[in-house]
């Protein structure tokens, strides 16, 4: 019970309202004189300004009204259209309604007053707004008088009854909270009258035992119970009756040594009520059972008036003639913190004042939890796509409550669910081309259709024929175009019988492309040299007489058979066909010299002879670093045709980062794609991969989770349907860093955890077991999915008994005092980093990382499957300290163990043998005890505080015999 | 295809269950003062565990992180935030914490990047963070929500939009310690950490709009473009707080409404789902559609 605040008026009051801000408006009391013997009348306002730290214990107004009479009672009404504030409307001494408008009263506006009626012919004593219907009012007053009104026209008032009927004074009137129509009055004579307005005429009266009435409150839940106050000092008890048996009350509350002035009902929680009274206490009961809960701390003069905040009933009020009224909350587990609070709000003088009239009595907590705190009903998600719900069951008074639990699957997102599953479909029946086929149709860009299409290339039968094709150099145009290359230039040298060899020719560039990377281009040069042997069909003179000398030497060198001189002969002539063709004699080597001598001599040659250079010499290097990029096709091209399998891709990726640096991304990941560079492809991809999210975003306005997992998704197919294309093999995945796809890995973590929450967890291993063993996500999202998709462990025969008579596997174990004792001792290297809660294999059985050892196993240390890792904080390097050491963990002996200094204690001095020992199994509860607490004295404010709450006793006797941890809790709190 | 529990055990009403990281594990926590531990096989489940140590009726129960240990906490209407550890398969409580002075009505594990940090959300006003780090506990504890606070949630530990382009995070925006919280006031407030003060700073004005009481705040788990933080509310609505990437600090709301109380909003895991558990005892579950609307794309009734 934590006082929160005080109001230094003798005075009715109303909680406003709203739900947020609480704030309660005052009318000065009749019948009460103030503490300074001023006779002045007011209507105020108070903030009580909770999230305000700095405000004390005491409020001020802030606002305030002249009042014409005193007030018996004072009522807030719901906001409406035409008053958003509500209206607050009061009972006055001189028989007068007054209604003010709550809003203008807030703002300091002087004209507040909405109207004034007056109706009855004496005071009026007790007034409420219907609860159902906001705009009707119902006053009681002396001589029997009952008026109910229209708020919005209050003149029109009618009186419910005669005065003839009954002249005795009314007390109270309160409304049914079920039932709009239907309203109870009580009041001197003894009698509870409960009206009918649809007749306009009561319809019960109940005697009340003949005792006056002081206040009644209805039922929150139930339309025909309602309970009555007996301001009698002889029997002050309240009474719960049940219309439906009028002529005994159903229980009695009895409690209250003085007469009873006030109830107040929890509208939130039927089993919570406040009564107050002439002996100047506050009760809280449960009124369904009587019984008591406790009392707020008692004050130095009656309680008049008792209500709970209308919507947060943490919160009430109890107004005394003692001039105060005080502001309270239910909720409170630490009386002494809080009286420190309390007390840290006083100071030398104004000490003793307040010590003086310091209410007397035990803080307490309700033993029961209110009903406003418990959550009936939840939900939650799990990993796996798993959703947790939890309801009440329906059940009927009296009963135990229960509530029911539903694990079930959950599959909200069907796009990512069908896509996996179609994707995963296709892969598994190997129709890779369907995949690419759609995706082509779907492909959101140029480069990513342009992606697909080299895939889809890929595929085929004869990938670089295809690749050929693709760059559009179908085989017809190459080999004509070449055809006519090469006739040119043969029909220049050897005019005559080329047709056939130059076909021969035609068809191995086809048998080239049709070869693909098997083709041997030693074929190819020995099919160029043959071309050149058909010359022999031409006859020639060996010496004619119009021979020079040096082709005399050169025939010479020939009929000797002399092949290298002639040819040297030649070249040195320059007579590069002729060495060409005297070297086609000599053999490769000799070719080969004339060859690049050929080459190497040519300035300004065409480029075809560099391109037949480079395919010569075996060196595309050339072609891939130097040959302008204008031309990549072509180079491309080349490629295909003439390089050598091992060395195609590196030759691919050399011309992918020519075209990448010259920042065409797609052709660039077309060679990449070409030459089966995953890593260089991802890069690009990943790039894209944002790029398409940030479109995605753009066009459709789709959710961000959405396009970010459509775009994953596709990146994700891409890159498998690739892998595959390419037979790609991961070399780095025992490689421990530096791996190239670093980010490739990133992304199939991301989409595994994706399709793992969609509960497709096969789907999300299969992809966490293409990471490398070392990657570092790896671990826990595979520990994860595999924990998650374990079958139920198999049962060790050996325990199956344990099992059958229903007791904890765990049993086994706790037969192990090895295992309790030596438990997680440090280790000098991580637990095995694939499976760091999973045990070391040989010690238990991999399909079951909960279970316990066999019993038959010594227990391992390590072998607790939940075990942490190293850099767990609650393992801390300390905590071996021998168990035969207890004096090491003991609590320090001052500091946190000592009880609060008496100034600091809880001002119950006056009663401090008044509380016997915590009884820890008690039903009331007392587990608020400031015994079982040990807060540091010096604690006063909350703010900041590094301090050490909790309960050394508790801590220890929990922990067992001394838990190594806790007192590693208790060192380094100190 | 669901599983239900229909006897889980528990003498009363229970307030909260919760699965373990691996889904294998859940934890439910009731007014009977008792917290349940149930090992999930398949179809079937298994009590393992009862735990007993709160004075009072038992809100909220919360797995932390695998990487430190099997850990949980729970909290109840008897102040108290107990942290449960399970070791050898035997459970044992190896922390109490103590400072609130009323009902702790919520605790939260923050994201194991952020380190091993625990938020609790009190009746009392004040919110407290509990830090585990280095064999050492140290907490900070501030005035929250006034009237009591009812509900927090981290932020994820990663600004959103980092993770979206290629580029590696820049090192400060890892491990990020933010959170919001929800209370009796009809408010959520944003909380950072502020390492030169060593406390949480509140980060801008209140989000205002529910009429009722906040019950339950969830930050989404989601890392990409926006941020979203749902609320539920004794005001019969849900409100989802947005905040793009390009307007930090602007929250835009949409509202949700339903036929009764929200008592518990929930993300998945990849942040795109939410659910709500209204008084109704009904379920639903809430999707982000093409125009940016939310849609219930499914109801589980009873």
């Amino acid at each position: 019970m934590v006082r929160l605040r005080e109001i230094s008026r003798t005075a009715a009051f109303a909680w406003s309202p709203a739900s947020a801000k609480p704030l309660i408006v005052t009318g000065t009391r009749a019948g009460a004189v103030d503490a300074d013997f001023s006779d002045e009348t007011k209507l105020e306002l108070w903030d009580l300004d909770l999230d305000n730290q700095d405000q004390g214990l005491e409020l001020q107004p802030i606002a305030s009204l002249p009042a014409d009479s005193r007030f018996y009672d004072i009522a807030w009404g719901q906001p409406s259209e035409d008053y958003p504030k509500g209206i607050i409307a009061g009972a006055l001494e001189n028989g007068s309604l007054d209604l003010w408008d709550a809003e203008k009263l807030i703002s300091g506006d002087s004209d507040a007053l909405i109207s004034r009626t007056t109706k009855h012919t004496g005071a009026i004593k007790s007034l409420q707004f219907n609860p159902l219907r906001s705009q009707i009012l119902a006053t009681a007053g002396t001589k029997g008088e009952l008026f109910i009104y229209d708020v919005n026209d209050p003149s029109s008032a009618f009186r419910l009854g005669t005065a003839a009927a009954r002249s005795d004074d009314l007390e109270c009137v309160a409304w049914n909270t079920k039932v709009s129509h239907i309203l109870a009055t009580g009041g001197s004579g003894g009698f509870v009258t409960v009206w009918d307005l649809k007749t306009k005429k009561a319809s019960l009266t109940l005697n009340n035992n003949r005792k006056p009435v002081s206040s009644i409150a209805w039922d929150p839940n139930n339309s025909t119970k309602l309970l009555t106050a007996t301001p009698d000092d002889i029997t002050p008890v309240i009474l719960l009756w049940d219309l439906r048996n009028s002529n005994a009350p159903e229980r009695t509350l009895q409690g209250h040594e003085q007469g009873v002035l006030s109830v107040s009902w929890c509208q939130q929680d039927g089993d919570i009520l406040i009564s107050s009274g002439k002996d100047n206490k506050t009760l809280i009961w449960n009124p369904q059972t009587g019984e008591r809960y406790g009392e707020f701390p008692e004050v130095t003069n009656w309680t008049f008036l008792t209500r709970f905040h209308p919507y947060n009933p943490n919160l009430s009020a109890t107004a005394a003639f003692d001039g105060k009224i005080t502001i309270q909350t239910l909720q409170n587990t630490n009386p002494s913190a809080v009286q420190n609070t309390t007390q840290s709000h006083l100071d030398g003088e104004d000490f003793f004042t307040q010590a003086q009239t310091q209410p007397q009595g035990a803080a307490f907590s309700l033993a029961k939890a209110p009903r406003w705190l418990e959550t009936p009903v939840g939900v939650s998600f799990g990993f796996g796509g798993k959703i947790v719900m939890f309801k009440q069951n329906p059940s009927q008074a009296g009963q135990k409550r229960s509530s029911k639990i539903q694990i079930s699957q959950f599959s909200v997102d069907s796009d990512i669910t069908s896509a996996t599953e179609k994707f995963e479909e296709s892969l598994k029946s190997g129709d890779l081309a369907t995949i690419c086929e759609s995706h082509k149709e779907e492909a959101q860009s140029e480069e990513e259709k342009a992606d697909w299409l080299v895939i889809e290339t890929l595929l085929s039968d004869n990938p670089r024929k295809g690749i050929v094709d693709y760059l559009g150099f179908s085989e017809k145009d190459i080999t004509n175009g070449t055809t006519t290359d090469e006739d040119d230039k043969k029909e220049e040298d050897k005019p005559k019988k080329l047709a056939p060899n130059v076909k021969a020719h035609k068809k191995r560039i086809s048998t080239f492309f049709a070869d693909g990377p098997d083709a041997d281009e030693e074929d190819f040069l020995a099919s160029l040299s043959a071309t050149k042997g058909a010359k022999t069909d031409n006859p020639f003179q060996l010496f004619s007489e119009s021979d020079s000398a040096v082709e005399k030497q050169i025939t010479k060198a020939l009929m000797l058979g002399n092949f290298e001189k002639a040819t040297e002969i030649c070249l040195d002539e320059g007579r590069m066909a002729d060495a060409f063709i005297i070297a086609n004699c000599g053999g490769k080597d000799l070719v080969d010299r004339v060859q690049s001598a050929y080459l190497s001599q040519k300035t300004g040659m065409p480029s075809y002879l560099r391109l037949l250079g480079s395919v010569i010499v075996k060196n595309l290097w050339d072609v891939v670093y130097n040959a302008d990029l204008a031309d990549w096709k072509e180079t491309m091209v080349t490629l295909c045709t003439f390089a050598d399998p091992a060395e195609f891709p590196d030759l691919c990726e050399a011309l992918g980062d020519r075209i990448y640096e010259s920042g065409d991304r797609k052709d660039a990941s077309f060679c990449y794609l070409v030459g089966s560079k995953l890593e260089k492809v991802v890069d690009i991809w990943i790039t894209e991969l944002a790029e398409a999210e940030k479109a995605g975003l753009a066009e459709s306005s789709d959710s961000t989770f959405s396009v970010h997992a459509r775009a994953l998704q596709h990146f994700i197919e891409k890159v498998t349907v690739f892998r595959h294309v390419a037979k790609f093999q991961d070399n780095e995945a025992d490689l421990t860093s530096g791996w190239k796809l670093a980010l490739l890995y990133d992304k199939y973590v991301e989409y595994a955890d994706i399709v793992a929450a969609h509960g497709q967890l096969d789907v999300a291993q299969k992809y966490l077991n293409l990471l490398p063993t070392k990657y570092p996500a790896a671990d826990m999202a595979r520990a994860r999915v595999q924990l998650a998709t374990k079958k139920a462990p198999a049962q060790p025969t050996s325990r199956q008994p344990v099992q059958h008579t229903g007791a904890p596997a765990r049993v086994a174990s706790r037969a192990q005092p090895s295992a309790v004792g030596g438990y997680q001792p440090l280790q000098s290297t991580p637990a095995n980093p694939s499976n760091p809660y999973g045990p070391p294999a040989p010690q238990v059985p991999t399909t079951n990382p909960y279970a316990p050892p066999a019993s038959t196993t010594p227990v391992p240390p390590v072998s607790n499957p939940y075990a942490p890792t190293g850099a767990n904080p609650y393992a801390p390097q300390g905590y071996q300290t021998p168990l035969t050491q207890p004096q090491q963990m003991a609590p320090p002996p001052s500091g946190y163990g000592a009880p609060p200094p008496p100034s600091f204690g809880p001002p119950r001095s006056s009663t401090p043998s008044s509380r016997p020992p915590p009884p820890r199994n008690a039903d009331v509860g007392n587990w608020n005890d400031p015994a079982n607490w040990q807060v540091p004295a010096a604690a006063n404010t909350m703010l900041q505080n590094q301090r050490l709450g909790f309960n050394v006793a508790n801590f220890i006797k929990a922990a067992g015999l001394a838990d190594p941890i806790a007192a590693i809790y208790f060192n380094v709190t100190g | 295809m669901a599983q239900v529990i229909a006897n889980s055990g528990h003498d009363d009403m229970i307030h909260d269950a919760v699965l373990d990281y691996y889904g294998r594990r859940l934890a439910t926590c009731s007014t009977d003062k008792t917290i349940k531990i149930f090992e999930i096989e398949g179809e079937s489940q298994r009590l393992i565990e009862t735990l007993k140590g709160h004075e009072g009726a038992v809100w909220c129960v919360s797995w932390a992180h695998p990487k430190y240990g099997n850990i949980l906490a729970s909290a109840g209407y008897d102040g108290k935030v107990f942290i449960w550890r399970e070791q050898s398969n035997q459970w044992q409580r190896i922390f109490d914490f103590a400072l609130h002075k009323a009902s702790v009505n919520m605790v939260s594990w923050s994201p194991h990047e952020s380190g091993c940090l625990l938020a609790c959300a009190s009746s009392d006003g004040f919110v407290s963070v509990l830090e585990f780090k280095d064999n050492n506990f140290s907490n900070v504890i501030f005035p929250a929500h006034g009237l009591g606070a009812n509900a927090v949630s981290w932020a994820p530990a990663t600004t959103p939009g980092s993770i979206v382009s290629s580029n590696p995070p820049a090192p400060g925006t890892l491990g990020q310690r933010r959170f919001v919280t929800g209370g009796c006031d009809n408010v959520l407030k944003l909380w950072t950490y502020d390492p030169a003060t060593q406390n949480y700073k509140q980060e801008r004005e209140p989000l205002t709009g529910h009429t009722g009481w906040v019950r339950d705040v969830a930050w989404s788990p989601t890392v990409l473009q926006k941020s979203y933080i749902a609320s539920a509310s004794q005001d019969k609505t849900v409100r989802i707080w947005t905040s793009d990437n390009a307007t930090q600090g602007q929250w835009s709301c949409k509202v949700l409404s339903f036929d009764a109380t929200a008592w518990r909003v929930s993300w998945s895991l990849s942040g795109n789902v939410l659910a709500v558990s209204t008084s109704d005892n009904k379920i639903s579950l809430w999707k982000e559609n093409l125009r940016g609307e939310w849609e219930c794309v499914k109801t589980i009734d009873e």
